[in-house]
């Protein structure tokens, strides 16, 4: 590798209202280099992709492209230095043929305005093959691609543009174990090209495996930046949990007695591949994973949501069938989606509309008529219960904070009968205070004989609230810890490595 | 990789002897076939369907319906809807015959303010509907209101007959054996196909349909391509007014009336989805075509004009339905 840095950035700092989010962090890359950069949730990555990609500006601090000092001011100025970003398939246009896509942003052209057709075929070939899609034919359309191979037009397409740094967000959070592999090899063959590439991963192998050096990020500050032959995945694991947080093990004394759901040979395509659980009535189960592990998939697909090609799932000792939300409801089972805004609430009606919706039967004649005072008496009990802060059940949700909004979903699915809750990501976007309000609530809901699967992506919080845990990764069950058996560490060791 | 590949491919060009092949093949070429059955069917129940005369009498028709469609094509493409296009018809015709019948300007002028009067409606809509960010069907919808009350105010809901001899050349000429509004509007959908196909705004135009969020990252000015895309249609929908207005060799109040439902049918019967981002003109035209066979079909079958309206309603629902389908299967 040449040791001749690419882009430099010294002292970059971010604040958001209320956190820091980037401390005087510093980082650095070398022309052909693979750079890794891991950390928790909420550690800093996306903000500092975000400023290298120019889509944000830091609050101080230099950057430097080439050793010339650069003010990255929006996305098009860092893709015209040389900076691109591959998208997860998001950026790519399904209607439109390979060539196309590549190189919409500079089509050959021939008298003004005309597309060069001969040219941009040619073109997309040779681009095509540098990222090992010799085979595919430049006229063929986007949407018959694979997950992998449309990550590979992608990167063809910013080498199209010439781009010298490329940066992955967890790029094979969508990629079977092959097209894994066919990546890897690509990234190789650009480092040879001379290319840049920073590797954003929570997958510790991969980091391993691919990366030069790797760069931790830990509440907004630079850990260390360490060459990867050099530090052993223990130290690494370490340094992204911070000491505090490493040894201590969670002792749930609690005693819980029959089991209250159990599932049992979950499958879904490759997304969910023989899952099976169960939980006692009081108890909560942590589900733990990251992004892509197939967590979130697991608690659509036990509600309902999302269509199971496999798998029973047993509630209170009877078999259940359950094809659709409403079939999940009818067996007493609640959902509390990771989109709160845009899945879980009307956020344009009062507090009251929202906590009578998942059953609004009860505040009903015969006929079908609503009895509005009923629903305000429903809804002022639950306010009073979840201590839900607001002037009145019938102010408007989108006016109440993130952790009260939760109490309104809470207090939704608390006036059905629910025994099994289904909550992804419930203090997502919640702040500090609030959200130990929530775990309370939670553990309250359990307290009363209820079954909670608890997922989330922060395992530092998964660690330390669940009664046992269950680690997915890529569709598996890649661990499951009971009571006292495990720590933050070896829950993020079981999600990143698969060691059980 | 490289198997799944050649494997999807080699499915692609079998697939049709499978169920959803065979579904997915009558989506794609089902306007082609549709043609021809409603063709077949109209022959054998009208004796007078397949004359010379009566085959002439639907391309004249539809000439206007056809450059309509050819527009709204760019819109829909770019994900917009524009309803105001057969307002757009009259109120270019309005304007154009009025600067000749009561400014008393010349023809080639007159001429000129049709296509002028239809570009710049055009651009109001993409204008609303781009820098503005207001949803287009609503722009449209209310502009459609205003062009038509502009229509009867400067009309004063009074046709006017009788216009000079470029007009009657223009309604009443052949290029060999094709009518001049034919041919013209014929040559739009040559233009329509190589402005889609063969150039830059095109492939821009698809990719913003696509995936606009996606084509503003790559550097297309999205805004641009939209607003494009609406003064296209106001072009095309000048264009129909003219040879319309020749045809009639007049202008009438209420010209270009339901002609956004027969242009945005024919649209979408040929293929161009309302999700944005699909179509070309070859379905375009076949579209337009199953329009004008069946509105010719009901008249020489005397179908009463109420259920006609039945029918060509179903047909728009229809083709709707298709759409939804495609768009769920075709993929």
């Amino acid at each position: 590798m040449a040791d001749q840095t690419i882009l430099e950035l010294t002292d970059i700092s971010k604040h958001f209202p209320g956190v820091i989010a980037l401390d005087r962090v510093n980082f650095s890359l070398q022309k052909g280099e693979v750079h890794g950069i891991v950390g928790m949730n909420g550690a800093g990555k996306s903000t500092l992709m975000n400023i290298i990609g120019g889509v944000i500006q830091p609050d101080s601090g230099v950057i430097r492209i080439n050793g010339q000092m650069k003010q990255l001011t929006n996305p098009a100025e860092a893709q015209k230095l040389g900076i691109a970003f591959i998208h997860q398939e998001l950026s790519l246009f399904p209607n439109l043929d390979l060539a196309s896509n590549i190189f919409i942003y500079s089509l050959p052209r021939q008298l003004p305005g005309f597309v060069d057709d001969r040219k941009l075929e040619h073109w997309a070939q040779s681009v095509l093959e540098r990222v090992g899609l010799g085979h595919l034919k430049p006229k063929q359309k986007v949407s018959t691609l694979s997950p992998g191979e449309k990550q590979l037009v992608e990167i063809a397409r910013c080498l199209a543009q010439e781009a010298k740094i490329l940066v992955f967000d967890e790029p094979t959070s969508s990629l079977t174990g092959r097209e894994t592999e066919t990546l890897f090899g690509i990234i190789r063959e650009l480092k040879d090209q001379d290319v840049s590439i920073i590797y954003v991963s929570h997958r510790l192998e991969e980091v391993f495996k691919i990366c030069d050096r790797v760069t931790v990020l830990r509440d907004g500050k630079r850990v260390d930046t360490v060459r990867t032959n050099a530090i052993s995945r223990h130290d690494l694991v370490k340094m992204i949990l911070g000491h505090e947080a490493a040894d201590t093990a969670h002792i749930s004394r609690r005693e819980f007695d029959s089991v209250l759901f159990k599932a049992v040979g979950i499958r879904r395509g490759a997304v969910l591949q023989d899952i099976s659980l169960e939980i006692r009535r009081g108890e909560i189960l942590g589900l733990a994973g990251i992004l892509g592990s197939g967590r979130t998939e697991l608690g659509r697909s036990l509600f309902g949501l999302d269509r199971i090609d496999a798998g029973e799932i047993w509630i209170d000792g009877r078999k259940v069938r359950i094809r659709s939300p409403q079939d999940a409801i009818k067996n007493g089972i609640a959902f509390i989606t990771e989109n709160r805004r845009e899945e879980g609430l009307l956020a344009n009606k009062p507090v009251v509309d929202n906590i009578v919706l998942a059953n609004l039967r009860a505040y009903a004649s015969l006929l079908g008529w609503m009895h509005r005072s009923q629903e305000i008496r429903a809804a002022e009990q639950q306010k009073e219960k979840l201590n839900i802060a607001t002037p009145t059940v019938r102010r408007l949700v989108m006016y109440l904070s993130g952790g009260n909004q939760q109490k309104v979903v809470l207090g939704k699915w608390l006036e059905t009968s629910s025994r099994v809750w289904i909550m992804d990501e419930p203090t997502r976007g919640i702040d500090v205070g609030a959200k130990e309000e929530v775990y309370r609530l939670i553990r309250a809901i359990a307290d009363q004989g209820a079954a909670v699967i608890f997922i989330s992506s922060e395992i530092s919080e998964v660690a330390r609230f669940s009664d046992r845990v269950l680690v997915m990764r890529k569709g598996k069950v890649a661990g499951s810890f009971e009571a006292g058996t495990f720590t933050a560490e070896s829950i993020l060791i079981a999600a990143t490595e698969g060691v059980s | 990789m490289k198997e799944t590949a050649a494997a999807r491919s080699a499915t692609d060009s079998t697939s049709i002897f499978s169920l959803r092949g065979t579904a997915q093949f009558l989506l794609k070429y089902g306007g082609y076939l549709m043609l021809l059955g409603l063709c077949i069917i109209f022959a054998l129940l009208s004796p007078t369907f397949l004359t010379k005369e009566n085959i002439i009498n639907i391309f004249l028709q539809t000439a206007a319906i056809g450059l309509v469609a050819i527009g709204v094509t760019f819109v829909i493409i770019a994900r917009g809807i524009d309803v105001s296009v057969g307002a757009i018809v009259a109120l270019a015709s309005v304007l154009g015959v009025g600067s000749m019948k009561t400014l008393n300007l010349p023809w080639f002028i007159s001429i000129l303010t049709i296509l002028v009067v239809g570009v710049l409606c055009g651009f109001v809509n993409g204008f609303s509907s781009s820098k503005l960010r207001m949803t287009s069907f609503l722009v449209t919808l209310a502009t459609l209101t205003v062009f038509r009350g502009l229509v009867l105010a400067i009309s004063r809901g009074k046709g006017w007959y009788g216009l000079p001899d470029f007009y009657d050349l223009l309604g009443s000429g052949f290029v060999g054996p094709i009518p001049n509004s034919v041919a013209i509007t014929l040559l739009g959908f040559v233009i329509g196909h190589v402005l889609l196909s063969k150039t830059v705004f095109g492939r821009q135009l698809y990719a913003v349909g696509g995936n606009p969020e996606a084509a503003r990252i790559q550097g297309i000015n999205v805004d641009r391509i939209i607003l494009l895309s609406f003064v296209i249609c106001g072009l095309f929908s000048g264009a129909a007014s003219l040879i319309l207005t020749a045809r009639l060799n007049a202008f009438t109040p209420l010209m270009g009336t339901g002609f956004e439902f027969s242009a945005i049918a024919a649209a979408v019967i040929g293929g161009v989805s309302l999700y944005g981002g699909e179509g070309n003109m070859a379905g375009v035209l076949v579209g337009v075509l199953i329009i004008g066979v069946i509105n010719n079909a009901l008249n020489l079958l005397s179908v009463s004009p109420f259920y006609q309206d039945v029918a060509r309603g179903l047909i728009i629902y229809v083709a709707v339905l298709l759409n939804t389908l495609r768009q769920r299967w075709g993929r």
